[in-house]
């Protein structure tokens, strides 16, 4: 019986899929064989695609999408915006439930295994694109995206690039505090302690206490030392109880012991410590490059968010002898599903968000550095010192990250993220966390 | 003799089949071919797209049995069941009783109590889990406000201040019990606790000599149909806590949840559900033995 | 006991009052009409309420047909192995949906009803029924013979007795499920979670989860979504408040007598 319905399944999936094939050949023909410089997609009937993501903002999207659909009259795009981990769970359901969706976001590093057999590969719809799309973006983010996936078929095409932990600072908190820009954790520390002292209602320091996050922090303070441990780890084969992670996760607690950060952060789910900072309630705050956004005037105030000024840095130091340092990784990966029949019009729409004229509405926001070669934020976007500082210090981190920001999700969620916080709250040593993970990582119930 | 509709003993089986008939097809689709497909799926790696199935035997099994996470998940469950029992007995015994000794607007004291337990959970523990903040929740405000700022905690990273958190929110989902209580109450002898009160009896007096034992019955159906609902808990800790911290808090249901949207972990996850059902089963097994025994007694 | 009782109510009141206040902080009373006006995530909230609704009826519809009719076979009618099936019927009252999510998911998937409202109703059903079946075969235990004495004398079979006599007197006690039916409707989250994608299908308990990443961490915003909060309590609170006697009273049935 069972043997039958899976036979049955797998028929009734290969026909869809030729059936979508077809139709997309078909759509491919109105536009014009080459379709190549023109967009096919002008002259096609109206047609509606489903665009499904996590990110960026919904707000940052909609500018590139009315413009689209200004431009192409038949098009309407119908945008359903996730949290990013409820992502992680929703987009294979809807996939694998054969879910008519046409433009997909995909979280390169934590999604591309999951999802990439419901994918279609560039290459089925590279015909759709500028014939030399390739030559209009960075290498590094394409051949990441493409590496990531476990037979090396490149399925989507990345937006930008993020990188974490970047850290976020009220400049008018600081100044009425009378606290400089921190470059250490003793820095930091002190500079908490004014914060606290001149305005008791202010967090000095925040970020999300998420499982997820938890990680983001401790490979950023790793990488202030061994900047390869986190490829190393999570890709040489290397061991999550190595003394370089024993020590960075002595190093995190360190963080919280000598008083720059109050435990209190972590009781902040995500989104949290984004609002209680834009609602300028806290001085510092960390987290991915995506929120450089922060950094743009006109960002802030198409968002009402009203805060005079945001500046921008790596994590301070930790160790004598460390150097700021960050993961990094292509990130906003964009494909076309194989239950997708309007590939065409999906493809010409990619082209648009990645190396066409969208790139110039979704940029200034500053969520990614953009994979499409040669963007760089106007005197409009970043109008003061601090922000025009901030935003060169994190683009030279991203540029310059030692590893990959990769993570194995049900095993952070599982494992790491709660290993990491029992450091914290002083549940385990590090070394004991430490021997936990390696533990854990070699069970098999964590498949990499 | 004995008046039987038309037909003889297998025409009855045949009238009672066609009566049976939409159970069975229910029962048939969502229980009979879901155990069977779980304990198939239990044994293989598997992504939700059920092919490519890679055969591991009891493997799953096993590393379910030894996920230290599951066994607190479990536990946990147990332990809300055990929480939530004492919650029903307790707070929702005495709201009960207060409640019929004829106070004004009782209907809508009522209501209130039994809202938090009757709209969608995944709204209430959504909002339970925002007044937890350290800094800007609610709990911690109130408790600064009537300057107990000592008791103030970070509800969410301490296991021992999470499980209280995991507490208080059960307090507030006594409504079950306070049903059963108040339907059952009027039937209770009130006149004994008059009589009693006018001897000069303290309500603790009362509460504990008259009408704990008066409702012995309905205090066995509150530990039962409580500790029932326990294992269908999903939303109360899903949008709460969410398992904070470190799984502390994690029961069956989320962990099931989660590992079900894992990545490939789908046949895990199906061997942690085989496992919970033979739990749940036995705990139904064990309720059915003693309302058996009860409706004997009654 | 007053004061006890009233302090008591106020702690219970407390979640409502805190969201209520978060709702205004930001913005006012005009966030409940920009939630309520715009699609979040294409989700309309007006549409999540109706979707719940459909759901519920239709739930609420399999339920009592079902174990009406099993009810009364497992009550009225003689048959072999009748006590057996009946504890097998109620011995899974005991299982909890997620155990099934897996099976649940494969099963939808296989009948095409993925985004479709009857496939929640569906599972929605088997859950229920159980407790269903628990309740229509206690009731039909607890009418008087006599009243299906006079009909058997006219040579009524059991489809006339079930149509002209148990369901008539069972009336009150399928009030009682049909309105627990539909509060544990609207209340399921996980189903709905992993079989609606389709934003123009959610629920409202289901949209608590869907609409929250479309309201940005801006204090503005923050207060729209708890504004969005409200207005999707609100429904139910309004069931709750029409149909708790009936709900209190099908619970409590269900319950005690075996």
């Amino acid at each position: 019986m069972f043997p039958f319905k899976t036979r049955v399944a797998a028929f009734g999936v290969a026909a869809a899929a030729a059936l979508s094939l077809a139709a997309c050949g078909d759509s491919g023909g109105v536009g014009g064989a080459t379709a190549a410089s023109q967009s096919p997609v002008d002259s096609a009937a109206p047609v509606t695609l489903k665009y499904w993501t996590w990110f960026p903002a919904e707000a940052s999207l909609k500018k590139v999408i009315d413009a689209y659909q200004k431009a192409h009259p038949n098009v309407t795009i119908q945008l359903t915006e996730h949290e990013a981990a409820d992502y992680q769970k929703q987009l294979p359901l809807a996939l694998n439930g054969g879910e008519a969706l046409d433009i997909v976001g995909v979280q390169v590093s934590a999604m591309t295994n999951t999802v990439n057999t419901q994918l279609r590969p560039v290459s089925e719809w590279e015909q759709y694109l500028p014939k030399d799309w390739r030559n209009q973006l960075e290498a590094k983010p394409l051949e990441q995206a493409q590496k990531i996936s476990k037979d090396g078929v490149l399925y989507d095409i990345p937006m930008g690039s993020i990188g974490s932990a970047a850290m976020y600072y009220n400049p008018a908190i600081l100044a009425k505090a009378g606290v400089e820009v921190p470059q250490t954790v003793a820095d930091l520390a002190a500079a908490a302690k004014k914060i606290k002292a001149s305005d008791a209602s202010i967090q000095p320091v925040v970020f999300a206490g998420d499982a997820w996050w938890q990680e983001e922090m401790l490979f950023t303070i790793a990488g202030q030392t061994h900047p390869t441990l986190s490829d190393d780890i999570l890709k040489g084969g290397g061991a999550w109880n190595d003394p370089a992670m024993v020590d960075a996760l002595a190093a995190y607690k360190e963080l919280f012991t000598s008083g720059a950060v109050d435990k209190a952060t972590l009781s902040l789910m995500s989104p949290r410590p984004t609002e209680v900072f834009t609602s300028g309630k806290a001085a510092f705050y960390l987290d991915g490059s995506w929120q450089n956004s922060l950094l743009s005037k006109t960002y802030r105030e198409a968002n009402k968010i009203n805060l005079a000024d945001v500046g921008a840095m790596g994590l301070p130091v930790i160790r004598s002898g460390g150097t700021q340092a960050m993961r990094a990784f292509a990130e906003g990966g964009l494909a076309i599903p194989k239950s997708s029949k309007n590939v065409a019009a999906a493809a010409d729409f990619i082209s648009y968000m990645t190396i066409g004229d969208g790139v110039a509405l979704w940029a200034p926001d500053l969520v990614l550095s953009p994979s499409k070669k040669g963007f760089a934020p106007g005197a409009d976007v970043l109008s003061s010192d601090a922000a025009q500082k901030g935003f060169a210090t994190i683009a030279g981190l991203i540029n310059n990250a030692g590893s990959n920001r990769d993570s194995n999700q049900d095993f952070l969620n599982n494992v790491e993220g709660n290993a990491i916080l029992d450091v914290l709250n002083g549940k385990k040593t590090p070394q004991e966390a430490a021997d936990e993970m390696q533990k854990q990582w070699t069970s098999g119930r964590y498949p990499h | 003799m004995s008046k039987k509709p038309k037909g003889g003993r297998r025409g009855q089986a045949l009238t009672a089949l066609l009566f049976l008939l939409p159970l069975l097809v229910f029962y048939g689709i969502y229980y009979l071919y879901s155990f069977v497909f779980l304990v198939k799926v239990s044994q293989q790696r598997v992504s939700l797209t059920f092919i490519n199935a890679v055969d591991v035997g009891l493997e799953n099994f096993r590393l379910v049995l030894t996920d230290p996470i599951f066994q607190t998940a479990l536990l946990n469950t147990f332990l809300l069941a055990g929480v939530a029992i004492l919650a029903g007995l307790s707070f929702g015994f005495v709201i009960s009783v207060m409640l019929a000794t004829g106070v004004r607007f009782r209907q809508t004291l009522y209501a209130i109590f039994l809202i938090p337990s009757l709209i969608p959970l995944s709204l209430f523990a959504t909002v339970f889990g925002q007044m937890l903040e350290t800094q800007d929740g609610m709990f911690n405000r109130m408790l600064r406000a009537i300057g107990l700022d000592a008791l103030q905690q970070d509800w969410l990273t301490g296991s021992g201040s999470a499980y209280v958190a995991v507490a208080i929110l059960l307090v507030y989902l006594v409504g079950l019990p306070i049903m059963y209580y108040t339907s059952d109450i009027p039937a209770a002898n009130l006149d004994l606790v008059e009589a009693a009160l006018l001897d000069g009896a303290n309500a603790w007096q009362i509460l504990r000599l008259m009408l704990f034992p008066l409702l012995r019955t309905t205090h066995i159906t509150v530990i039962l149909s409580v500790l029932l609902g326990s294992f269908r808990a999903f939303d109360v800790i899903y949008f709460s806590t969410g398992g904070a911290p470190g799984g502390r808090t994690n029961i069956v249901g989320v962990y099931i949840y989660n590992s079900t949207l894992g990545n490939d972990r789908v046949g895990y996850a199906a061997a942690a559900a085989v496992l919970v059902l033979v739990v749940a089963l036995g705990v139904s097994a064990v309720q059915m033995f003693l309302m058996r025994k009860g409706s004997d007694r009654v | 006991m007053y004061v006890l009782l009233f302090a008591m109510a106020a702690w219970w009141l407390l979640p409502l009052v805190t969201v209520l206040i978060k709702s205004l902080q930001v913005g006012g009373f005009a966030n409940y009409w920009a939630v309520l006006s715009t699609r979040i995530n294409g989700v309309l909230l007006p549409q999540t309420l109706v979707n719940s609704l459909l759901v519920a009826a239709m739930h609420a519809g399999f339920v009592c047909a079902t174990a009406a009719l099993a009810g009364y076979a497992f009550s009225r009618i003689e048959f072999a192995g009748r006590t057996v099936l009946y504890y097998a019927s109620i011995a899974v009252l005991a299982v909890p949906a997620t155990a099934l999510i897996v099976p649940v998911y494969y099963v939808t998937g296989q009948l095409g009803l993925f985004n479709s409202l009857v496939g929640i109703a569906l599972p929605e059903a088997a859950l229920t029924l159980p407790f269903g079946v628990l309740l229509m075969r206690n009731f039909g235990v607890t009418v008087p013979p006599s009243f299906f004495e006079s009909a058997q004398l006219d040579g009524a079979g059991h489809a006339r007795m079930f149509w002209s006599v148990y369901l008539p007197l069972g009336r009150p006690v399928l009030i009682n499920l049909a309105s627990l039916s539909v509060m544990w409707s609207l209340q399921d989250f996980i189903f709905p979670s992993l079989l609606l994608r389709d934003p123009t299908k959610n629920t409202a308990a289901q949209a608590v989860q869907t609409i929250r990443s479309a309201f940005g961490p801006t204090p503005e915003q923050t207060a729209q979504y708890f504004a969005a909060l409200v207005l999707l309590a609100i429904p139910a609170v309004v069931l709750i408040i029409i149909a708790l006697r009936w709900m209190a009273a099908g619970l409590t049935a269900g319950g005690i007598k075996e």
